[in-house]
């Protein structure tokens, strides 16, 4: 039954799984309880009771530290590499001991080799390349969207949905077709993720432990939705204007809040505008968008299935406003929670396993790790 | 019978009755009714030089009864509603003075929406009493022969009238919004 | 149109809930044509040809936009609203090309002696008056825009169409007409952007192909002209479906522009569009863009300097657009 180790390090999260693949035969006779960190509604657990799922994966470790930059501050290229390089052997030393792995055991070593930050890209090439050579164990360099993706569905069950991906380096909506994952829309500037990590800077939103996820609480109680620009285009959106927009709204608070004038009132009710009104206004607009070129992609292939992976794809109300529409479609909506969401090892593990099993392998003069890298230029030959 | 019954689609509940009056010589009359607000008159009273086509009344009427439905007329009935529906812009009394009776209509068209507790033969019989003129059948062809170019020209904008229908009918939809 | 009262129709307990007054307590038959995303395009009639009064039926396109329950109730009206009306200025715009005094660029001063300097964009010359449907009704609140009835195909199907029969049938012939078809798509584009309007979702959906009216009928041609069928069985054996005009529908996301930017991503959209729709296909997508050229140079506005016409200018800039999204860093 093969083995794989995998390590993540695109973004300021370094993680490592390792991910067990049992053998389809044996799948057949065994039927697997659904797995814990699925939660979606009764058509998942149909989906993996179905003869077509394929097998359930085992997640033997998931581990994961991450890199937290102080509140107005992103996290550096450089200071992200360097935690990664402190971290690594501490966290692959900890897998393989919750793993009970022994070192013969494992089949593979697999790597994100793109897209992401390349300094920390390359901090986690480097300690793949270590472990292939010390180990002696073929290496699997994988893309990291693919990852979210097949992680995705071996977890939710969900067969052939349209794919929502949405962290702080991608949004990308994604179908699959004749072997490749192919983007139907995305941004055309930054992602959404983004987005909202450099609004959370302007109103000194803490990092910790993630500027997405304090933006959501504070917009729970967020009331008054302000007009920001909405821009979709055919399948694709932008985000920019709404970046630029939003911030300015943001400094006109900082300045009604200390200044002479008294604070800014609401039109309509003339209720002071809060920090948390302008994290709902945010959040209402772009979650829209985002639905929106989903439903479109829906309509355009004729799915009924959606897929939100991502570190944005954690959201809860992302995750209800999505359901409500597939819902409208006489479809459901898939997601998994942060183990599985946020970026982690276990995805690269799993992707790169199933690579491999249909005889991939990163030579060690070609592991290198690129900044870019398409979703739609793997061949994914492992699925019909 | 010369006064036509038209049923709009989608608006059975709501048929109009229209009758065409060539020559019309009591234009002011007719006029004053309205103006005094007789309730025996309830009827849109429409200079035929403005009028392009059917259809482009057609619209009117659909509209006005459609406001009249979603409780936002923005005159008092339905029926200066259809007058003020056939303008272009907002502007009620100039609405009324382009595309209602004047003192100088020459041909009228008449239109009674939904026949209240009169049937169409007391609308019909109501109308050739009051109205004096020369009832003509409601089609593009005499539509064509009464209008006044020019003035369709002012009203619309127009450089020419040839093929304008469509964006007649596009310019009232988009009206108001 | 032909049959209209015959065709099969959902039942109107079926469809009323999903429509908006006053159509749900119409007796008119509908037909749902296509369920998009966003709306609902339903063939009926409107302004003439009740099923109660006796008149030929006309064929009417109408597109309901349903409330969005995951929306915002004001993004939700906010966007119905931006959309119906983006929609119908833009067809409205175009049916009064040539005819309108407004807008028109006739308005220009009298005084302007440059004129022979500047080769004035055509955009009054009213080609693209029978390139859109006309606006016949609108109800932002109600979510609705009716407008006339678009005969023909959409090119997507045509295109399926055309790669069912290319499969079985001699291959030069058919691979030309499909070129005439795309050089239509890319000249008719290039109009559009030419009079200062970018679409917003260029699709082959959202393109139809209108049979060449041979005998140019009246406004509301009649239901029963083809209802012998003999018309349509003699176009279906001929060798080439691909003939046609090409008419643009689904306006909702379009805006004023003309910026070379906004140009670039409106064929971004249609290539990628185009793409993942006709794979197959996509190899003869650059006749798309050659056309488009062409027709931008020809009647798009001058561009500074000279040396460039309007249309090579967007199509240098969606090459930075295409690599833009292709070779995008990760960092935003």
């Amino acid at each position: 039954m093969p083995i794989a180790i995998g390590l993540e390090g695109s973004a300021n999260k370094l993680g490592v799984g390792i991910i067990l693949h049992p053998d389809d035969r044996q799948w057949e006779a065994d039927p697997p309880s659904p797995h814990d960190s699925a939660h979606s509604d009764d058509e998942a657990s149909h989906a993996r009771k179905s003869k077509h799922a394929s097998p359930p994966v085992q997640i033997l470790a998931n581990l994961r530290h991450t890199f937290v930059s102080p509140p107005g501050t992103g996290f550096l290229p450089k200071d992200t590499a360097a935690h990664h390089r402190r971290w690594v052997v501490r966290l692959v030393k900890q897998a393989m001991k919750q793993a009970k792995v022994r070192l013969e055991d494992i089949d593979c070593i697999c790597y994100t080799k793109g897209p992401g930050m390349g300094a920390p890209l390359g901090s986690v090439a480097i300690a793949a390349r270590m472990l292939s050579q010390l180990w002696g164990k073929a290496l699997v360099g994988v893309n990291h969207c693919v990852g979210h993706i097949e992680m995705g569905r071996a977890i939710t069950g969900a067969e052939n949905p349209v794919v929502l991906y949405v962290s702080g380096g991608n949004t990308q909506v994604i179908a699959y077709s004749a072997q490749r994952y192919r983007i139907f829309g995305e941004a055309l500037d930054i992602a959404v993720g983004n987005c909202l990590d450099r609004f959370a800077r302007v109103l000194n939103i803490s990092n910790d432990p993630a500027p997405g996820y304090n933006i959501e609480q504070l917009a729970k109680s967020g009331k008054v939705l302000l007009e920001l620009p909405y821009a979709v285009k055919g399948m694709d959106v932008s985000f920019s204007g709404i970046l630029a927009r939003v911030e300015e709204m943001a400094r006109k608070l900082e300045a009604s809040q200390s200044g002479i004038d008294g604070p800014w009132r609401d039109d309509e009710t003339g209720e002071p505008i809060t920090k948390e009104d302008l994290c709902f206004t945010l959040q209402e607009t772009v979650f829209a968008m985002l639905v929106e070129i989903t439903e479109r992609a829906m309509a355009h292939v004729g799915a009924n299935q959606v897929l939100i992976v991502g570190g944005v794809g954690c959201n809860e109300r992302l995750q209800q406003m999505m359901g409500m529409m597939a819902s409208e479609r006489r479809g459901s909506v898939y997601a998994t929670d942060e183990r599985f969401c946020i970026d982690n090892g276990i995805m690269i593990a799993h992707a790169g396993l199933l690579a491999w099993k249909m005889g991939f392998r990163t030579a060690i003069e070609e592991s290198t790790f690129t900044q870019r890298f398409r979703t739609d230029e793997v061949l994914v030959n492992w699925r019909e | 019978m010369i006064m036509e019954t038209i049923t709009l689609p989608h608006l059975h509940q709501h048929s109009l009755h229209a009758i065409l009056f060539q020559n019309l010589s009591n234009a002011s009359f007719l006029r004053q009714q309205l103006l005094e607000g007789n309730t025996d008159f309830e009827y849109a009273f429409l200079d035929a030089s403005v009028l392009f086509s059917r259809s482009q009344v057609l619209a009117a009427c659909f509209r006005a009864i459609n406001d009249q439905l979603q409780r936002r007329m923005k005159s008092k009935n339905v029926h200066s509603e259809i007058v003020f529906s056939l303008s272009p812009n907002n502007n009620i009394s100039e609405s009324f003075r382009r595309f209602g009776v004047s003192e100088t209509t020459k041909d009228l068209l008449a239109i009674k929406v939904g026949g209240g507790e009169l049937g169409p033969t007391q609308v019909e019989q109501h109308l050739r009493q009051h109205v004096e003129g020369t009832p003509v059948p409601f089609t593009d062809d005499k539509l064509a022969e009464m209008r006044d170019e020019a003035r369709l020209r002012k009203v619309y904008k127009l450089d020419s009238v040839d093929d304008a229908e469509a964006y007649v009918l596009g310019s009232m939809a988009l009206k108001g919004s | 149109m032909a049959d209209l009262h015959r065709s099969s129709t959902a039942t109107p307990t079926e469809l009323h809930h999903q429509l908006p007054p006053p159509f749900d307590h119409s007796q008119e038959p509908f037909e749902l044509i296509a369920q998009g995303a966003e709306s609902l395009l339903f063939r009926t009639t409107f302004l003439t040809g009740s099923v109660s009064d006796g008149r030929p039926a006309v064929a009417a396109a109408l597109k309901v936009r349903p409330k969005k329950a995951w929306r915002h109730p004001t993004l939700d009206k906010r966007l119905t609203r931006a959309r119906i009306l983006a929609e119908a200025r833009v067809l409205v715009k175009f049916s009064g090309e040539g005819i309108a005094t407004a807008g028109s660029s006739s308005g220009r001063s009298g005084k302007s002696g440059r004129r022979d300097k500047v080769k004035a964009p055509k955009e009054n010359d009213g080609r693209l008056r029978d390139a859109v449907p006309n606006v016949l009704g609108l109800d932002w609140e109600g979510g609705w825009l009716a407008t006339e009835w678009i005969e023909g195909p959409m090119v997507k199907k045509a295109i399926y169409d055309y790669a069912k029969m290319a499969s079985t049938m001699s291959e030069e012939g058919g691979v030309q007409n499909l070129k005439g078809l795309l050089r239509r798509i890319g000249a008719v584009v290039g109009r559009l952007h030419a009079a200062g309007v970018v679409h917003g979702d260029l699709t082959t959906s959202n393109l139809m192909l209108r049979p060449h009216r041979h005998h140019p009928k009246a406004v509301g041609s009649r239901a029963s002209d083809d209802d012998d069928g003999s018309v349509s069985k003699v176009q279906e054996a001929g060798t080439d479906n691909l003939q046609g005009e090409i008419v643009l529908i689904d306006f909702g996301l379009s805006s004023q522009s003309i910026s070379d930017e906004d140009r670039a991503v409106d064929l971004y959209v249609l290539e990628r569009a185009f793409g993942s729709t006709h794979p197959r296909e996509e190899h003869l997508f650059p006749e798309v863009i050659a056309a488009y050229q062409e027709s931008m140079n020809d009647i798009g506005p001058v561009v500074k300097g000279a040396k460039l016409g309007a249309g090579d200018v967007v199509v240098r800039k969606l090459e930075d657009v295409r690599m833009r999204g292709r070779k995008k860093s990760m960092i935003g």
